[in-house]
């Protein structure tokens, strides 16, 4: 090989965002050395995110996300038919530069409920093991919420989440979500203020008899210095969130929390520009370290004791199944056949848009969190003995950071146009009277919903690209036709003057349309090598010295953003490590 | 939109690169800890290319450097009717949107937004579903029935598509009207535009062309009607609601007639809770600077493909 060869590390990832830097941030002041290995660039709060508020650059050519010049993914609904690559952003934007995803992330912040990390097992024993669809691989977690509460503890207080506590130790508060798990303390900072529309969504659930909340949040509601000493600006409300950097460090990202501790210590290295092409393993079939190529074309090797997949969902899948060897002919973690299964996603269009001429809503100020939300028709909070699915969502006001450009043919004139003059006319009357509610629903796991290489697309090194077979099945379209039905009831009871459109079904999934960049699953964590990729540290069942992080890890997505469950499991994962790993390493951690 | 203030030495060397618009503001300090500690050119392949940067000197609204004046004509008519205007309440044609769109297709002789285009290219037929292995070295081939959930699989460039489209366009107008698309009445141009609103509505949901206006798809063999009409719009919308730093939008046209105040660095809480907000729009090369107490306080927009090799603080 002539590839150039580095000094060996303790720890080597592939990638450098967030879970990258809680591990860097955790394990490096314990004396422990670690490189990540990232393909984009360095972006750092100043000056990099001291931008201009540039819809055009950031939401509309993608400035933070992967290049798709360089690589994509390809799907198809069914594994019977072909894959097409994603040839424009659509469906999911994966980030790629210093942080990841975590830059460019909206901020909502969740726990979720002590019933989805026993899926299975709950609604066996609710309902019975008959109501879950035969070709349905729903599975527990391994790791229950009550073992899991610490670590969201930590992660919340260390960036400062923002919200109401709805249930401190068993004990339901006003005004927080009554239908979380316990917590053993409320958040270190109130939520942020909600816009005259998620105040509108509020009083309807109210007067409907339902229960709702502010948004929790990973945007700071007003300046804070965390634990490690970084300080931080409260959020100026800007309109500019989602697909942005945040200028005063409001929003939460690695380089405001985790990154600074893990680069004090001296020990930790993001490489950038540094693309990894795949795990090397030995003879035995243990992983030796990472190859990359870096920015000027050169083949590189990094040795390491320990290699962690921490990039997103979809190249964590991705790397393991390209590094297929002697040892591991199919790919790490992947003598079973497991690598790919389990792919899930996340239920989010719009049942409902209604316009409210004459009342202004302030949908460009604010960001995603400056709402309101309900979980009374999310997971198993509602009973379903008498309906014909299984699972749940939130319900929730619209987030307010409205760009026009992008987002002026939402609203139409009644004959369905975004062109011509009546259309000018509805716009200067009700391009801020007009907004939607909301899904984030559960994506249930099937036997024909996987990940895989595709045998026809490949990136600019010629590795095939990863291949995602997923559409809706029978249980997620009955389930939305019930939550479209109560999203009108709000939308009804806040009295529009006129209703844009309605989704009443949920039809096919395509991959054009922006929905959420949740891809979970595909490396999910167990208890069983024979339906899991790793144990619940996220260590490789067949390859002990290689992790993954991340939403991968899900056996199937709940009803909610991933970000604060990422970051509790990365917290266990680095206490494992730390404590208990490298005194016997190589053997799986119980 | 430019602000000579803040034409330092830095911005002057940016615009040099053909890039930059000057960012800043006032207070909310990120402190040092956050600070990029050095900042490196990249020799990234793709950094002059991606992302894109705004340009530094809108265009001017006649100017055109990529569309004939004939072609030009043409976009000019249509822009007109997506978005009517006149003097005293400016459409499109007003606020330089053909201006833009034209600036656009002439920055990016491929695409404006990352896009992958390695072949095969795929090619719909009828005759229900492929097995996945179907392909030649060219094209693969998709069950037309699904091809609407794929999202954009054109192997056209927006310039292709563009100048295809438009001698479609007006190959059709002159058999069908008798005139090229920018000499009817606006009704009959409307009319026709309705057509094409079919046509997309049709493509959009994967079902079959309307038996009405399968002549005017027919008139289409690449870009597809329905997909020229989306590419209209979207161009369309951009140019006249994306920011005027990028030589659209001219007068905030779009901005004032939405009531939508542009760039502004922060709103407070109790305007946040107010309904409406009576801020003038500003452009993003209006904001104050971000960090004035910085040695850089008039920092950038952020650099395509900076790269910091060196990362150990």
């Amino acid at each position: 090989m002539s590839a150039r060869t580095h000094p060996p590390v303790d720890v080597v990832t592939v990638g450098g965002g967030w879970t990258a830097a809680i591990l860097a941030s955790k394990l490096c002041p314990q004396g422990r050395t670690m490189v990540s290995l990232e393909q984009g660039a360095s972006r750092w709060t100043y000056p990099e995110y001291a931008h201009d508020h540039d819809s055009l650059r950031y939401s509309g050519r993608y400035a933070m996300m992967v290049n798709l010049r360089q690589e994509t993914w390809t799907w198809r609904p069914h594994p019977r038919v072909t894959a097409l690559p994603m040839r424009q952003y659509g469906s999911f934007n994966p980030g790629q530069g210093l942080g990841g995803s975590g830059v460019h992330w909206s901020g909502q912040l969740w726990r979720f409920m002590p019933t989805d990390f026993v899926r299975r097992t709950h609604v066996t024993e609710r309902y019975g093991a008959k109501r879950i669809p035969a070709d349905m691989t729903l599975q527990d977690w391994g790791v229950t919420y009550d073992e899991l509460e610490p670590y969201y503890d930590q992660f919340e207080w260390d960036i400062g989440a923002g919200g109401a506590a709805g249930n401190v130790g068993g004990r339901i508060l006003p005004g927080g979500n009554p239908f979380e798990g316990p917590r053993s303390r409320g958040y270190p900072n109130p939520p942020l203020v909600v816009t005259p529309y998620g105040q509108m969504f509020a009083d309807a659930c109210t007067d409907l008899g339902l229960h709702p909340f502010t948004q929790p949040t990973g945007i700071l509601s007003r300046g804070w210095i965390d634990p490690h000493g970084n300080a931080r600006s409260g959020c100026l409300y800007c309109g500019f969130c989602t697909r942005f950097g945040c200028e005063v460090d409001a929003k939460s990202s690695p380089q405001n929390t985790h990154l600074p501790v893990a680069l004090d210590t001296g020990r930790y290295e993001v490489r950038l520009g540094c693309k990894v092409t795949r795990i090397e393993v030995d003879d035995r079939g243990r992983a030796t370290g990472l190859t990359y190529v870096d920015a000027e074309g050169r083949e590189h090797f990094q040795p390491a004791r320990v290699v962690v997949a921490s990039a997103f969902t979809l190249e964590n899948t991705r790397i393991l199944l390209l590094s297929r060897s002697r040892a591991h002919p199919n790919g790490v973690g992947n003598d079973r056949g497991r690598v790919g299964r389990n792919y899930t996603y996340q239920i989010y269009p719009a049942p409902v848009t209604g316009v409210f001429q004459g009342r202004k809503l302030n949908m460009f100020m604010g960001n995603t969190c400056t709402i309101k939300v309900i979980y009374d028709y999310n997971g198993d909070n509602f009973d379903h003995s008498d309906l014909d699915f299984i699972g749940g969502s939130q319900l929730y006001s619209e987030p307010c950071e409205r760009e026009p450009f992008n987002s002026v043919d939402g609203l139409t004139t009644r004959d369905g146009k975004a062109w011509g003059a009546a259309w000018k006319e509805e716009l200067r009357r009700n391009w801020d009277s007009h907004a939607s509610i909301l899904t984030e629903g559960e994506s249930n796991p099937y036997e024909d919903q996987f990940l895989d290489l595709d045998p026809n697309y490949t990136d600019r090194f010629g590795n095939p690209l990863l291949r995602i077979a997923f559409d809706w099945h029978p249980n997620e379209q009955r389930m939305w036709r019930y939550l479209a039905a109560r999203a009108r009831e709000i939308m009804a009871r806040m009295n529009p003057s006129r209703i844009v459109r309605t989704m009443p079904e949920l039809g096919r999934y395509n991959i054009h349309d922006y929905q959420s960049t949740h891809p979970t699953g595909g490396c999910v964590m167990g208890t069983d090598p024979g339906t899991s990729v790793t144990n619940t540290h996220g260590q490789v069942w067949d390859t002990p010295n290689v992790f993954v992080t991340g939403a991968a890890l899900f056996p199937q997505n709940a009803g909610a953003n991933p970000t604060g469950t990422i970051g509790a499991l990365t917290y266990r994962t680095a206490q494992a490590m730390d404590d208990r790993y490298f005194d016997d390493p190589g053997e799986l951690l119980s | 939109m430019t602000d000579d203030r803040a034409l330092t030495r830095r911005r002057l060397l940016q615009l040099a690169g053909g890039t930059a618009v000057a960012v800043g503001l006032a207070g909310c300090g990120s402190g040092d800890r956050t600070a990029s500690p050095e900042v490196r050119v990249s020799t990234d392949v793709d950094a002059v290319a991606w992302p894109p940067l705004p340009p530094g000197t809108p265009p001017q609204c006649n100017v055109h450097r990529f569309f004939t004046t004939a072609e030009a004509a043409v976009v000019d008519a249509l822009v007109a009717r997506i978005i009517p205007g006149d003097a005293r309440d400016p459409g499109a044609r007003e606020a330089c949107v053909p201006a833009y769109i034209d600036d656009k297709l002439a920055r990016f002789p491929s695409f404006a937004t990352p896009t992958y285009f390695q072949p095969p290219f795929a090619k719909p037929v009828t005759t229900g579903p492929v097995p996945p292995d179907q392909r030649d070295a060219e094209t693969i081939l998709v069950d037309a029935a699904d091809a609407h959930l794929y999202g954009f699989q054109a192997d056209l460039t927006p310039q292709e598509s563009w100048r295809k489209g438009i001698a479609a366009l007006q190959a059709y107008c002159r058999r069908r009207h008798g005139r090229p698309f920018e000499h009817m009445a606006p009704a009959r141009q409307d009319a026709l535009l309705d057509r094409f609103q079919a046509l997309k509505d049709a493509s959009d949901h994967g079902a079959p062309v309307p038996t009405a206006h399968a002549d005017l798809d027919a008139a289409f063999a690449g870009p597809s009607a329905s997909g020229f009409f989306g590419m209209v719009l979207e161009d369309t919308y951009e140019g006249m609601f994306a920011d005027p730093a990028y030589g659209g939008n001219k007068g905030m046209a779009g901005w004032l007639l939405i009531g939508y105040p542009g760039a502004q660095r922060a709103y407070t809480p109790d305007e946040v809770l107010t309904p409406g907000t009576d801020r003038p729009p500003q452009s993003l090369g209006q904001m104050p600077h971000m960090h004035p107490g910085m040695p850089e306080g008039d920092a950038m927009l952020p650099m395509a493909g900076t790269l910091r090799t060196g990362t150990r603080r």
